[in-house]
């Protein structure tokens, strides 16, 4: 960037209307704007750009909600446990399954394992899929064994693509290959699907009778601030 | 009453801290509610009325992270609907609908007093823009996201990605909006800024 009168950290506090820009300099800074026709420019070029991430980040956020609707008949399985007569029946029938039949590693997968929305590049009404990487179109499109085809031979591997890639292993019943991406998934940089790494990374190391790593690896997420502590939780206590 | 008030306090903290779980607890907890409500009141389809209700919980967390929403004097549901009646007020104006004035749920005087983002207002430009980020290599876009959309401190996101310091993150940051600003001018952008 050019010398300006004013840094990055002043445009960015200027745009991003920060308290720490008091009214006064806002004024001082765009009768800068005024003189300086490059400088204008430039911020407002920055502007867009600000203007378009709130965007993107405001459409994936709305994304998520409508996948939560599309979620909501198991939600309200849950939410009818909440109901007293239920509570005891579910309690009789666990103590009776506990009692009775050894904690199966595959029911408990069942019971927990849920697929996972394209939050990358999800699927919107009315819009087609053309600029999608294949592999998420694939995943949208519950293709899993395509899925895999088209993630492996993406020639920029992202932690995004490489837990999709793991997500489509699971739904193929082929946990060892989606135990070792989700190993290196938990370690990345993508801090969006850090905890959701190590949340499937755990279910599918139940699922292969590693009972204790899964143990370990869901005491990672049981002391974390993560929304998923209270969902591992519950899953130590099924075991 | 003081426990209703502690888990507010609670949800709007970890809706601050990027909780996107703890918003959609919210989304789902009154959504029956508000159809019902919009449904009655503005006559609007049951898909209006979602999309509507989604946009008005986007608002919600705009505010939040943006500060201005720090606490609140109502319940999180009066102030929702107080969001999304100014929002299906808008979009009834835009398409000249009749509506019902009868059985307002809420008082007018809250919506005066909430800002309304600018969520929806999205041109052309905005869209474009926002395409470009799934072009973005990690961790350039979460360090977007963390500094910009969640408007996280540079020591916060060095803490949240595991960068040696705040320093590191703030060059980095520099280099992924030059990264997009040359992805802008590419995409013909410029010259229509300029404009």
């Amino acid at each position: 960037m050019e010398e300006y009168k004013y840094n990055q950290d002043q445009i960015d506090a200027y745009l991003k209307e920060d308290d720490s820009f008091s009214q006064d300099e806002r004024n001082s800074f765009e009768n800068y704007m005024d003189t300086n026709k490059d400088f204008a420019n430039e911020v407002k070029v920055q502007g867009a750009i600000i203007s378009g991430i709130n965007h993107h980040f405001n459409q994936q956020l709305k994304d998520k909600l409508k996948q939560a609707d599309k979620n909501a008949p198991k939600e309200t399985k849950v939410i009818s446990l909440q109901n007293g007569l239920l509570v005891a029946a579910s309690i009789s029938a666990i103590i009776l399954a506990y009692l009775f039949f050894p904690t199966s590693n595959s029911s408990l997968f069942e019971s927990y394992y849920q697929t996972y929305p394209n939050i990358v590049s999800p699927t919107e009404r009315g819009t087609d899929d053309v600029n999608k990487e294949p592999g998420y179109q694939y995943y949208d499109q519950r293709d899993y064994a395509n899925a895999i085809t088209a993630f492996n031979s993406q020639s920029a591997k992202t932690d995004a693509s490489n837990f999709y890639l793991a997500l489509s292993y699971i739904e193929t019943e082929n946990y060892t290959e989606a135990i070792s991406i989700l190993k290196n998934v938990a370690n990345g940089s993508d801090e969006r699907f850090v905890n959701p790494a190590i949340w499937y990374m755990a279910l599918c190391l139940h699922k292969t009778g590693q009972k204790e790593k899964a143990i370990e690896t869901m005491n990672i997420l049981v002391n974390s601030s993560s929304s998923y502590a209270e969902k591992a939780n519950n899953f130590l206590n099924d075991i | 009453m003081t426990i209703v008030f502690h888990n507010k306090k609670k949800i709007l903290k970890q809706i601050k801290q990027g909780n996107e779980d703890a918003l959609v607890k919210v989304y789902t907890k009154h959504k029956t509610e508000f159809i019902n409500w919009a449904r009655k009141q503005y006559k609007l389809s049951v898909e209006e009325c979602e999309d509507v209700y989604q946009d008005t919980i986007i608002a919600f967390y705009n505010n939040i992270k943006n500060d201005k929403l720090i606490e609140l004097n109502s319940s999180i549901k009066t102030y929702l609907f107080a969001i999304a009646k100014n929002i299906a007020i808008k979009r009834l104006n835009k398409s000249a609908r009749q509506i019902s004035d009868e059985n307002i749920l809420i008082e007018p005087q809250i919506c005066k007093t909430e800002h309304i983002d600018e969520v929806m207002v999205h041109n052309e430009r905005q869209q474009l823009i926002a395409g470009l980020i799934d072009k973005l290599k990690e961790p350039n876009r979460s360090i977007l996201k963390l500094y910009y959309y969640q408007n996280l401190s540079m020591s916060e996101i060095a803490k949240k990605l595991n960068y040696k310091n705040d320093k590191v993150v703030k060059a980095q940051k520099v280099r992924c909006m030059n990264e997009l600003k040359k992805m802008v001018k590419e995409m013909y952008l410029k010259d229509e800024l300029k404009g």
